[in-house]
């Protein structure tokens, strides 16, 4: 798949920021307001002089009229750490999700690129594959579309044991979107809640498609999972769809109030949508960028 | 239960093979096409989650299963045309007689015939009869097939017959027959006492329903005797049925139309018609009608033949007509070409229906149709000529004695003075006529090749007085339609025909040869289907009008059953087709299937 966006996407792309609900300490200087005081533009307050403080910033104004050292304070801003998590098992591949993913995931780099944040795309299957980082800078995105493009689809997923890894590695904290379908046998709920544990600011985009939804195939067939193998000869009967059908509805309900409950973000992303549409509408509705 | 198409034990054997079938492929596994899911755990939970419902699978199951072998032995069933068992008389011969009238031809309200149902009926007597002798017969064929046990014959002469008439033949005759099945609609009556007093029981059948119908029950031609008249067609048409209708009527002449009219036939009614068909034509002649309630449709037409319409062609041989060409010059109908003795010469060319040798006789016997008036006498004829038979000559004969026949007809002997009369004697020749002392004054001939015919005397002034009595036109016209238009009878109907002794061949108008049975004298035919058939003997050619149209064969809305009879017909209905019901049965089967189908949640 050949990853490319048109000009008048990516500009509109430039006037959005991704929107993180804590701040985060960065490594290097860039929009993002820091918790801590530093070397910014805006004001943010005084403090006594202390012996050692670099009295270029000593507030002679106030010591003419309060006659006691002063020293001007800054807001530090610095870059914000973006941890984008890719499915790409083999489920993601069937029905173009992957692609889909791919194409969000592009977005959301360029997005962070351009305010300098630090992104970091982390594809995973049962484990946590390389990561990469492209650097800082939109004029990194060629390098995000090639990372992207290289990334294959295959294994079974495993959420849990991927947000382990990464747990372990110690990494900054940071904002985390995990792009997923999310059908992991062995659920979701103890992997997000390792991320909201390391302190990460978690959105999650699920992965979707009309085929996921209905089966379309009636009568006698034989399901095989595409990640496992695993075959199920089934009489698909209308009842059976129908079932099938809302226990999907029922499954993607439960996802997305689990995130409410937890304070993650959750955003569904169909495959049959354009993702100009997904960035410039669901994502924003959904508060994941503005 | 007996089945019609095949033995008992194939029919079973089919219907378990049947089951076994649709058992075995209820329950095999087919090959189901492979779906790839990104993923079978939401299958998974609902799956389980129906699993519950396992009890109801198997009911469901259970009876798709049975709904299904059900269905193909239902259909199965329809094929071997099962009937319900008849009371079986083993250890005797049955002999199964068929009504073959023609009223056996009408059309019931299910759309069949009358005889079609008792085919059927007479299929499943023959199935039932588990090994026991068969007689098969008609009342127009009599005895058919059998007696014998071998259920094929049987069936396949089942299906050789066909409704031909035969209202008034004997019954068939056989010997040992414990009970004769007579299956009829009654509307020709037949006793059965006869039968039963041979020790038979007799099991009547019926297969009557009531029908309204409309008939030709009558038609004739009539050629006019006068060239500036009509011939005519007599025609009679009846409605039997209880409500009036229109009937479209359509008379032809040859190919040309000569009435296409519609008539109001009220409930019961019978009109009677006459039809101009103009002053000449072809001599067919062909009447068809069209009606909405007509159950039986082989009195729907009906032909006919006249006789005179053609012109009879006549050559007299003569070296001085006299008196027979002032006759032949004024009567109508006749082509007349006069030669002299000379001109004479065999074979004969052109039409020619008639030759009268007028005092003459050719050396070999001409193989047309002849009248000899006064051959010479033996000395007068080259001796080659003599094939005619010796000739003697009596002076002034008394016409004395005659014998009936056509030629004679309408003859006054008293009025007839003979002067001389010549004797023609020999084998071939039969007197009609004779003088006091018994000398032949009339005589004719008749064999299969030709028709003759001698009179004695001459028409002179010299001869007789013949040619001045009214008796003279009688006599010749006589003479010349006997040997040029052989009398057939105007309204011959189906079953055996006495025909002219003169008719030798007899061809069906599809053409096909019509075996003629010489009884003595009596030619007899069996004419078995309606139509114009083509009579050839003698020397001549003519028509026989066959028609099947009969107040007594076409109102076959009565019946001579009586109540008691007909009431049996409940139980000829229950041997009606069973394969109507189980074609249903096994949709309703398909169809309760088709409904579990949409119920089931999972296997």
């Amino acid at each position: 798949m050949a990853l490319s966006f048109d000009s008048d996407f990516l500009k509109k792309l430039e006037y959005l920021h991704v929107v993180s609900k804590k701040a985060f300490a960065g490594q290097a200087r860039a929009d993002r307001l820091a918790p801590k005081r530093g070397r910014g533009l805006e004001f943010a307050d005084t403090r006594p002089y202390s012996p050692g403080d670099d009295f270029r910033h000593i507030d002679w104004k106030a010591y003419r009229r309060l006659g006691r050292l002063l020293l001007r304070l800054f807001d530090e801003e610095q870059d914000l750490p973006i941890y984008l998590f890719i499915d790409a098992s083999q489920s993601m591949e069937q029905t173009e999700k992957f692609d889909q993913a791919r194409r969000i995931a592009a977005a959301l780099c360029y997005i962070g690129l351009a305010h300098l944040d630090r992104v970091t795309i982390m594809p995973f299957d049962s484990t946590l594959r390389e990561s990469r980082s492209p650097g800082q800078g939109k004029g990194r995105i060629f390098r995000v579309f090639e990372l992207l493009e290289e990334m294959q689809a295959g294994g079974q997923t495993n959420l849990s044991e991927a947000f382990k890894m990464f747990a372990a590695q110690g990494r900054r904290a940071g904002l985390t979107v995990v792009i997923s379908d999310f059908l992991d046998p062995s659920g979701y709920e103890q992997a997000l809640k390792v991320l909201q544990a390391r302190g990460h600011d978690v959105y999650v985009v699920q992965m979707a498609s009309e085929a996921d939804r209905d089966p379309g195939a009636l009568g006698d067939v034989k399901f095989v999972d595409t990640e496992t193998g695993v075959t199920r000869d089934v009489e698909v009967t209308p009842a059976l769809a129908k079932a099938y059908g809302k226990a999907w509805q029922e499954y993607t309900d439960t996802l997305e109030q689990f995130c409410g409950r937890y304070n993650i973000g959750y955003v569904r992303a169909d495959v049959e949508r354009p993702v100009e549409e997904i960035i410039l509408q669901t994502f924003r509705q959904g508060r994941f960028v503005a | 239960m007996s089945f019609g198409a095949m033995a008992g034990w194939q029919a079973w054997g089919l219907l378990a093979l049947t089951a076994a079938v649709l058992t075995g492929l209820f329950y095999m596994k087919i090959r189901a096409p492979r779906v790839h899911v990104p993923s079978l755990m939401l299958w998974q939970q609902v799956l389980d989650a129906t699993r519950e419902m396992t009890l109801w699978e198997r009911i469901r199951k259970t009876v798709s299963w049975i709904v299904i072998a059900a269905t193909g032995v239902m259909l199965m069933l329809a094929l071997t045309r099962p009937a319900p068992s008849v009371t079986a008389v083993s250890g005797g011969r049955r002999l199964i007689v068929i009504d073959s009238s023609w009223s056996m031809g009408a059309r019931m309200s299910d759309g069949g015939t009358r005889w079609d149902r008792a085919i059927a009926h007479a299929r499943t007597l023959i199935a039932a009869s588990a090994g026991d002798e068969v007689a098969l017969a008609t009342t127009a064929d009599g005895l058919v097939e059998g007696p014998t046990a071998d259920a094929v014959l049987l069936e396949a002469a089942l299906d050789r017959l066909a409704p031909s008439g035969g209202e008034g033949g004997d019954w068939p005759r056989l010997a040992d027959v414990a009970v004769v099945h007579f299956m009829t609609d009654g509307v020709i009556p037949r006793a059965t006492a006869d039968l039963e007093a041979s020790g038979a029981r007799v099991s009547v059948e019926p297969v009557f329903e009531a029908a309204a119908n409309v008939a030709i029950t009558a038609f004739e031609t009539h050629a006019a005797g006068d060239p500036e008249a009509q011939d005519e067609a007599y025609l009679e048409l009846a409605n039997y049925s209880g409500t009036a209708q229109p009937v479209q009527l359509v008379v032809t002449r040859g190919t040309t139309t000569v009435a296409d009219v519609s008539i109001d036939l009220a409930a019961g009614e019978a009109v009677r018609q006459i039809v101009p068909l103009g002053r000449t034509g072809d001599a067919r002649v062909r009447a068809r009608i069209t009606a909405r309630d007509n159950a039986l449709a082989i009195d729907d037409e009906a032909v006919a033949w006249i006789a005179g319409a053609d012109a009879l062609a006549v050559t007299v041989v003569s070296e001085a007509p006299g008196f027979l060409q002032l006759l032949f010059d004024r009567l109508p109908g006749l082509s007349v070409t006069f030669i002299p003795p000379a001109a004479y010469s065999q074979p004969r060319n052109g039409p020619e229906h008639v030759i009268v040798f007028d005092h003459w006789v050719p050396a070999d016997a001409p193989s047309t149709p002849s009248l000899f008036v006064a051959p010479p006498p033996g000395s007068a004829v080259d001796v080659s000529s003599n094939w005619i038979g010796s000739a003697r000559t009596e002076n002034s004969p008394t016409w004395a004695t005659s014998v009936v026949h056509p030629v004679l007809a309408g003859v006054d002997p008293s009025t007839v003075t003979l002067e001389r009369a010549r004797s023609v004697e020999s084998d071939a020749w039969t007197p009609i006529a004779r003088s006091a002392t018994g000398t032949p004054l009339v005589s004719v001939g008749e064999t299969e090749e030709f028709r003759r015919v001698v009179f004695g005397f001459g028409f002179t002034e010299a001869e007789s007085n013949v040619a001045l009595q009214p008796a003279f036109p009688v006599l010749v016209v006589n003479a010349l339609e006997w040997l040029g238009r052989p009398a057939l009878g105007s309204q011959v109907r189906p079953g055996v025909v006495s025909l002219d002794a003169v008719i030798s061949r007899l061809t069906s108008p599809q053409g096909e040869r019509v075996e003629v049975m010489t009884f003595g004298e009596t030619r007899l035919a069996r004419i078995t289907s309606p139509g114009l058939y083509l009579a050839e003997g003698g020397g001549m050619r003519s028509a026989l009008a066959v028609n099947v149209g009969d107040p007594q064969v076409s109102n076959v809305g009565r019946t001579s059953l009586t109540e008691a009879t007909l009431s049996t017909s409940a139980e000829a209905q229950a041997n009606a087709p069973w394969w109507p019901t189980l074609i249903a049965i096994a949709f309703v089967f398909v169809l309760v299937e088709w409904w579990t189908w949409h119920r089931r949640i999972t296997v």
